[in-house]
């Protein structure tokens, strides 16, 4: 059984501050901790569940996309850390039976979800995968499931989860380790218990990942990105399946997912 | 049995400067520390009285309101951290029995209190609630009788305890220090605060439905007398707000949840 585990920051235990997620902080070097911890509870999780390969893709931007804490991590696995890489988890393919999500966040816009955003807080608006407004969670598993991956464990906050449930039903195995009170205030499960959740989350998740079905969309794709300003759409070139449809809306599209997916900025 | 509990670092132990309840202070860590430390007391003695529920608030403000240390809090405590809220004391309502303060401090002018001051050392001078002078605590105490919840237990320095005690005879106090003057004090070895909270806790959780609730307020009138005009300036033209004077503002509301709630 071989387990992709794919980790962002946002959605990891104890954190909803900006500052967790932004290097060069007191705040962020405790967070990155966290970080750590919670994928060695999903590690762990997974060789319970059966697990005889796990490779984990640290996917959140800051810190060079560095931000696991590499002398605490769990010997169970293997870690891609670091950037280019050429594409966000280009390392993903259909050798993999099933694909983890940890540290989620939901969708920009989001209302009362820590640290939402999709893709980049700062340019990006909103995105729509064929039409459907779609956040990271949606985009990264149909990323998978165009390999035939399927996502079987998805933990975050309360907003996260119940977006991956959304696109992914409402049979996905998920673990709520905080509710967003505000973008940045949430009520937090103590550690033990948030990475206790995890563990049997990813347990269960890999011990059913036979029977998950994999998120597909039709194909063609085509994605659009609302941009925040002029200035982010200025930047991007025009090429073959890069249409500039609207004043800040750009339309990246592709015979299958990963090919729209990759010309996204 | 739910328990609700709204910290502040002004009267953990140890704590006698402003400076040691700022990010930026030499002793700031310690007094997260220690806060921590005494949160985890209190809720180890309402989870040994067999409190099935207990949410912790992060109510000082420095730090986004992420005073707690993560690591090392323990279950099966809920902590409320960061910032903003979209009310006064997120998560408390009708389902809570007890409330607690850990860390408490006297009002704004208070002689010989550690740190004494009421919502904004900066920007409060004082706070009236239907004519009586209050602090934090009755502020608090007032939403608990809002919501139908006893007043269990309140920590602090000496000047805080004993301002509870004279506003909620039924609480139970454990003194952290005894202030000599704003940022002077008599501290106490903190291992003796800890079984104390601990045992406190306990009790008020054990007791509470001997603990009297405080009468329910209806419509009130909150006046707060600022340092500046400018915060007077920044609630002009909000419903039941009226400008007294420069710096002073009268708050109307049908309830105090109301009342407070136009400062948000």
């Amino acid at each position: 059984m071989k387990v992709f585990i794919l980790v962002d920051m946002e959605g990891i235990s104890g954190i909803c501050l900006e500052a967790h997620t932004t290097g060069g902080t007191a705040e962020y070097e405790m967070a990155r901790r966290w970080m750590t911890q919670d994928v060695n509870a999903a590690v762990q999780g997974a060789l319970d569940g059966g697990a005889s390969e796990i490779v984990v893709a640290d996917g959140h931007g800051t810190n060079g996309m560095y931000n696991l804490v590499y002398h605490d991590l769990h010997e169970g696995a293997s870690y891609i850390e670091g950037s280019p890489r050429d594409w966000y988890i280009a390392q993903l393919d259909g050798s993999f039976d099933c694909m983890l999500m940890v540290g989620m966040h939901a969708m920009s816009g989001t209302p009362r979800a820590v640290l939402e955003h999709t893709w980049s807080g700062e340019r990006w608006h909103k995105a729509r995968l064929n039409g459907r407004e779609t956040g990271e969670i949606g985009l990264m598993a149909a990323y998978a499931g165009s390999f035939g991956v399927p996502v079987t464990f998805v933990s975050g906050d309360l907003a996260a989860v119940t977006e991956a449930r959304q696109f992914l039903g409402e049979s996905l195995i998920t673990a709520c380790v905080k509710e967003g009170l505000s973008r940045y205030a949430a009520k937090l499960l103590p550690p033990q218990t948030s990475r206790e959740l995890i563990r049997k989350g990813t347990a269960q998740a890999v011990r059913a990942a036979g029977e998950a079905k994999p998120y597909i969309v039709e194909t063609p794709v085509a994605l659009e990105v609302d941009y925040v300003r002029n200035s982010h759409v200025d930047v991007i070139r025009a090429a073959e399946n890069v249409e500039f449809v609207a004043p800040r809306t750009v339309r990246y599209s592709g015979p299958d997912v990963p090919s729209a997916l990759h010309l996204m900025r | 049995m739910n328990v609700y509990i709204v910290t502040d670092m002004e009267g953990v132990s140890g704590v006698v400067t402003p400076e040691d309840v700022q990010p930026s202070g030499a002793r700031y860590a310690m007094a997260r520390a220690m806060l921590t430390a005494e949160v985890n007391a209190a809720v180890r003695g309402a989870h040994a009285a067999g409190a099935s529920h207990i949410a912790v608030l992060n109510g000082h403000g420095a730090a986004s309101a992420y005073n707690i240390n993560y690591d090392d809090i323990e279950p099966p405590a809920v902590h409320i951290a960061g910032s903003p809220w979209h009310c006064y004391l997120p998560g408390l309502d009708a389902s809570v029995d007890i409330v607690f303060q850990i860390g408490a401090h006297a009002r704004s002018g208070t002689p010989g209190a550690l740190l004494e001051h009421t919502m904004s050392s900066v920007n409060w001078v004082s706070c009236r609630l239907d004519g009586d002078e209050i602090g934090e605590m009755q502020l608090i105490a007032a939403f608990a009788a809002h919501y139908g919840a006893r007043m269990g237990l309140v920590t602090g320095d000496a000047a805080a305890c004993a301002e509870a005690k004279a506003s909620f005879p039924s609480v139970l106090t454990v003194e952290t220090k005894r202030g000599l003057s704003r940022t002077a004090g008599v501290l106490r070895p903190w291992g003796a605060v800890f079984s104390e909270i601990e045992s406190a806790a306990e009790q008020a959780v054990r007791s509470c439905e001997r603990i009297p609730v405080l009468p329910r307020r209806g419509p009130c009138a909150l006046e707060i007398c600022f340092s500046h005009t400018p915060s007077a300036g920044q609630l002009d033209g909000r419903p039941g707000v009226e400008r007294l004077d420069g710096v002073t503002v009268r708050i109307c509301g049908r309830d105090i949840v109301e009342a407070v709630g136009r400062l948000y």
